[in-house]
């Protein structure tokens, strides 16, 4: 069901185009990721086969603009800073425990799709250094016990929910 | 400015240039060498490797000589010191990403990367590799097929193109960007998992380097020690040329021929991976022989041989039957020394082959009306065609080459009308596609025509000046009814009528059909009503339009040149003609039988009569290919004697009383004749496997001297030179530049090939218009409520005997399956991979369930290669075409149970 769903939305979305050109693949695209949240296989499919590119070139240059999210995203998105204060105060290795601490790598998401690992470039906070951003909301001064702990409250309050 | 005068100057040499030449094809005209990478014929130019840089004095910068146009007064150096330089730092830096240990490479000797580096002294440590290390993404290799190793490869972009321009796949393509692109599928899924790789392993023949190669080569030898033979693939009638690398007698892989005429190195997964039958242990290397429990024993060739002919001489005291099946999958002088050992020697006339049941009606029904039976156009015609009209033909499965020519040029814009009760791969193209009603054939044309004939969009200088007699042809439209013409084909008049305007109204239509319409018991009329159409337009006969019957075997259309068919001579001489029978009297210097033979299903029908007790099959599997297998079957085991000769132990091999074990096509020399009636050699590219193995040909030959008859044949030259006396269409071959001429049959009077045929004059004189009556459509009844259409799959060939054997092939595609409409399954409650049983009245099977939109509701598909499953069970042998004995093998009234 949720299937055919999905496939009711991306029509709606391709009716804009009615006469499609190639150069519509971007605008579709973006359309299906703003309903959707990311592309996955089948959106990608259906909408490369309306345009009237093959679907494995559709992906090709989606996944050359970062602003397609070609993965579902975690519910969770943890930003860490790898600024330069940042480093300094030791953010690599912050990364490299979270790293093992999720099972997955930067870029990546966790197989139960609730966490999405990211780095960014500095934040602008460089005197509450390291930072992480979960979501919206800003932790500064953190340290792997502080992630770790704040990793195992998400989890517990989805598992429970 | 079309006709300007391009002139220019390469390293010093004058060069006229033709318009939109680039410097890299000025060049090669005069044989100046410019190293490339990402240049490959026949893509679009990619330019993105930059090894082809060049100077042009006065230009500051360097330009890439492939995608650089020709100026008139250009002065081009490609060897100055500045270019040099240049390619050595592009080597350099490509290198820079290449992780790859031509150590223990496959590509190693062949790699382009590796010998430009060899060439221009780099050794790729001028810059640090290790950053780029994290971002390549290892290999993929969990398909059967091929591995792709992403760390070797160069970004070159063939592969891309390739399978987006040869195949028109789309199964690879660049993803990410900057310093994390890589060449990969949807997903990055691996072409396992990625439904648009059909397995042709074009990508592997087009790569430069290593990074995609067949997975089951790896480790068995690379190019200095392995041989290379070029030779024609051994599967359907396209003939594309292949280049085998073979290493201590063994087949290590295969690659397209990039000089081939016919495909320009493009293969399908038959040829690139279908090869490994050739090495297979079950081959036969033995003669087999039953003793007296009936269990086959070993025996020498000559006790074989001997046996053969006491039987033979036996037989003929007793006055017994003979009959002999020859072979489309032989070559033309195994064909025409088999034809002549049973015309000559056994005095028979019952001589078919497989064309029986493939394009018989194509025979019988183009000689009435063209006066030849073979395709009127060379292949390379597609490239000028503008609308085709594709009526049963599943050609993506059985043509796949000849199919990516089509698509591509209707990707360029061409029409595509496409006939075909059946959603198949092709309809994805086509402009139009009408899903007939299985076998109403006629009535669409026929319904065609008459729109034609009302709208006045037929061509009446071809008319007047052509043909016999359009008159009577026009007055059957007249009386025609469209209503019910288009009502019994099942499609809408509107469509028709749009289809008709298509054909008729396009600068260049052309008509390619295959068994959709032959393989009917009223296939002729079917052919005839084809011909019908392009005759009434003008559209044959003149350029690259035409009516072209695809043929489904390599070398079917020889065989049938060879006269390996009942009451034809070679070269489609009469036999029941006293003057072609003399001509050949004289030829083989001996008396011929005076009356016409029996066909394929009429020699199964007099056996079961006793009239025939002797049969010989050359390299055939009847018991899956021929219609009514039960019946086929109770004829073989009936037959008092049956010799059977084949590379396997095939379901036909099993009945036999002798087995004589044959050599493959790589095994022999020869020739084989492809569909566009091109004449292409055949070499040996392993001597036998066995050493007791002989040539097809040279079986017979050696039974022919055990008679005391001496043809004096050495080797297929020997036979190929008698062939050019017997054939008249064969006579301007000269069978020693084969390899480096193009042959067409037949020859103009200059000894000139003739590519298109009809061209100016038909070659019967004037064609012949001749109203069909449409046919007693297939009926569903409440006994039998399905309509079961009977094909080909893309990944397997005909019986299966060969294709079958390759493992890899074999696991992509292990078990047949019905295919069956949702609408059906679902009343059927039937799932994917359920079991079911179809039954028509001639006997059963079991197989599988594909739930698929592709076929209609009430209508089945099934492919026949399976013995599991052996789709011949069905089909009916006692309705045939009136004029070429076709059966009906096409449809059949089926039920279907859920088991």
């Amino acid at each position: 069901m949720e299937e055919i769903k999905t496939s009711n939305i991306v029509d709606n979305i391709l009716k804009k185009y009615e006469n499609p050109k190639k150069s519509d693949l971007s605008k579709a695209l973006l359309d299906a990721q703003n309903e959707f949240g990311y592309l996955n296989e089948d959106i990608l499919k259906k909408i490369s086969a309306y345009i009237g590119v093959s679907a494995t070139e559709a992906y090709g240059f989606a996944s050359f603009y970062s602003m397609y999210n070609l993965e579902k995203p975690g519910k969770y998105i943890f930003k860490i800073c790898k600024g330069t204060a940042c480093h300094i105060k030791g953010a690599k290795r912050l990364i490299n425990e979270i790293e093992q601490y999720l099972g997955i790598k930067e870029g990546e998401t966790t197989p139960d799709g609730l966490i999405k690992l990211e780095t960014s470039s500095c934040l602008g906070v460089c005197a509450l250094s390291p930072v992480l951003i979960i979501n919206d909301k800003t932790y500064v001064r953190v340290n792997s016990k502080i992630v770790k702990s704040l990793i195992d409250e998400i989890r517990a309050e989805n598992f429970n929910g | 400015m079309s006709n300007e005068l391009i002139v220019c100057v390469i390293d010093g040499v004058e060069i006229f240039c033709e318009e939109g030449w680039t410097i890299l094809d000025a060049a090669n005209s005069v044989g100046i060498y410019i190293p490339t990478l990402c240049y490959f014929k026949d893509i679009t130019t990619i330019g993105s490797c930059r090894v082809c840089s060049v100077e042009i004095v006065g230009d500051k910068l360097l330009h890439t000589a492939c995608s650089t146009p020709v100026r008139n007064g250009m002065n081009v150096l490609t060897n100055s010191e500045r270019v040099t330089n240049a390619r050595k730092l592009i080597i350099e830096m490509i290198l820079s990403r290449h992780f790859g240990d031509c150590l223990v490479c496959d590509a190693s000797g062949e790699c382009l990367l590796e010998k430009y580096s060899y060439d221009f002294g780099v050794s790729g440590n001028l810059f640090v590799k290790n950053e780029f290390k994290e971002n390549i993404h290892g290999i993929d290799d969990k398909n059967p097929l091929i591995i792709h190793d992403r760390g070797k490869c160069i970004l070159c972009g063939i592969c891309v193109k390739v399978c987006a321009e040869w195949t028109h796949r789309d199964a690879l393509s660049f993803v990410n960007k900057g310093s994390k692109i890589m060449v990969s599928t949807l997903y990055n899924q691996g072409l396992e998992k990625n439904k648009e790789c059909i397995y042709c392993g074009n990508c592997i023949t087009s790569c430069p380097v290593g990074a995609l190669g067949e997975k089951n080569a790896v480790g068995r030898g690379r190019a200095p020690e392995v041989q290379k033979v070029r030779t024609i693939c051994p599967y359907c009638g396209v003939g594309c040329g292949i280049v085998v690398y073979q290493k201590a007698n063994k087949i290590v892989k295969v690659r397209g021929d990039l000089k081939s005429n016919v495909s320009g190195g493009r293969l399908c997964i038959k040829g690139k991976f279908g090869l490994d039958f050739v090495n297979s242990k079950e081959r036969l290397t033995k003669p087999l022989i039953r003793d007296e429990n009936g269990n086959f024993k070993e025996v020498e060739f000559i006790d074989a041989i001997l046996a053969v002919k006491h039987k033979i001489e036996e037989i003929q005291r007793k006055k017994g039957g003979f009959a002999g099946l020859s072979s489309a999958r032989c070559t033309n002088e195994d064909n025409y020394v088999f034809q002549k050992f049973f015309r000559t020697i056994i005095k028979s006339d019952n001589i078919d082959h497989c064309a029986r049941i493939c394009h018989s009606p194509t025979v019988s029904g183009l000689t009435q009306t063209l006066g030849s039976a073979a395709m009127t156009n060379p292949i390379e015609d597609i490239e000028r065609v503008d609308c085709f009209f594709i009526i049963g033909s599943n050609m993506t499965s059985s043509h796949p080459v000849l199919s990516w020519k089509i698509i591509s040029r209707v990707k360029q814009g061409a029409i595509l009308i496409l006939v075909d009760p059946r959603k198949s791969p092709l309809s994805k193209y086509a402009t139009l596609h009408l899903q007939l009603n299985p076998g109403s054939d006629v009535s669409l044309l026929n319904a065609m025509c008459k729109i034609i004939y009302e709208e006045r969009m037929y061509d009446f200088d071809m008319l007047e000046n052509r043909t016999e007699n359009y008159k009577d042809f026009f007055k059957s439209l007249e009386e025609a009814d469209l209503d019910k013409l288009a009502a019994d084909s099942g499609i809408d008049e509107s469509d028709i009528r749009l289809a008709a305007r298509l054909y008729a109204i396009s600068g260049a239509s052309s008509i390619y059909y295959a068994m959709g319409i032959t393989q009917h018991s009223f296939g002729t009329s079917n052919v005839i009503s084809l011909t019908n159409l392009a005759i009434m337009c003008g559209k044959v006969g003149f350029g690259p339009m035409g009516v072209n019957p695809l043929r489904g075997q390599n070398n079917v259309q020889g065989a049938c040149d060879m006269g390996a068919l009942p009451g034809v001579l070679p070269g489609y001489k009469n036999i029941e003609n006293p003057a072609d029978r003399k001509f050949f009297e004289d030829l083989w210097q001996t008396t011929l039988p005076e009356k016409k033979g029996k066909t394929l299903i009429e020699i199964m029908n007099a056996i079961l009569d006793g009239e025939i007790n002797f049969l010989y099959i050359m390299g055939e599997n009847p018991v899956i290919s021929d219609p009514n297998s039960n019946k086929t079957l109770s004829a073989l085991e009936k037959v008092d004697f049956l010799v059977v000769q084949d590379i396997f132990l095939t379901e036909t091999a099993a009945l036999a009383d002798i087995v004589i074990p044959a050599t493959s096509f790589a095994e022999v020399d020869g020739t084989f004749t492809n569909t566009e009636r091109r004449v292409q050699k055949v070499n040996k590219v392993i001597e036998p496997i066995s050493k007791g193995l002989v040539d097809d040909w040279g079986i017979i030959n050696k039974i022919a001297e055990l008679f005391g008859i001496d043809w004096g044949y050495k080797g297929w030259k020997d036979i190929f030179n008698e062939i050019k006396r017997a054939v008249g269409v064969y006579s301007h071959i000269d069978p020693d530049l084969l390899e480096s001429k193009q042959y067409f049959w037949p020859g103009d009077e200059y000894g000139q090939s003739v590519k298109r045929l009809h061209q100016n004059k038909f070659s019967r004189g004037k064609a012949i218009l001749s109203y069909q009556e449409p046919n007693i459509p297939y009926k569903i009844t409440p006994e039998y409520p399905y309509l079961l259409i009977i094909g080909r799959l893309y990944e397997h060939y005909h019986t299966g005997t060969m294709t079958r054997k390759s493992s890899g092939i074999e696991s992509l595609k292990p078990y047949t399956q019905v295919y069956i409409n949702p609408k059906d399954s679902m009343k059927l409650k039937l799932k994917n991979d359920d079991w079911v049983k179809i039954t028509s009245a001639n006997g059963e099977i079991k197989a599988r369930v594909l739930i698929s939109l592709e076929v209609k509701p009430s209508n089945l598909f099934i492919s026949f290669h399976y013995k599991e499953a052996i789709a011949n069970k069905l089909t009916d042998s006692s309705n045939l075409d009136a004029l070429s004995k076709m059966a009906p093998l096409k449809v059949t009234p089926v039920n279907l149970e859920a088991l």
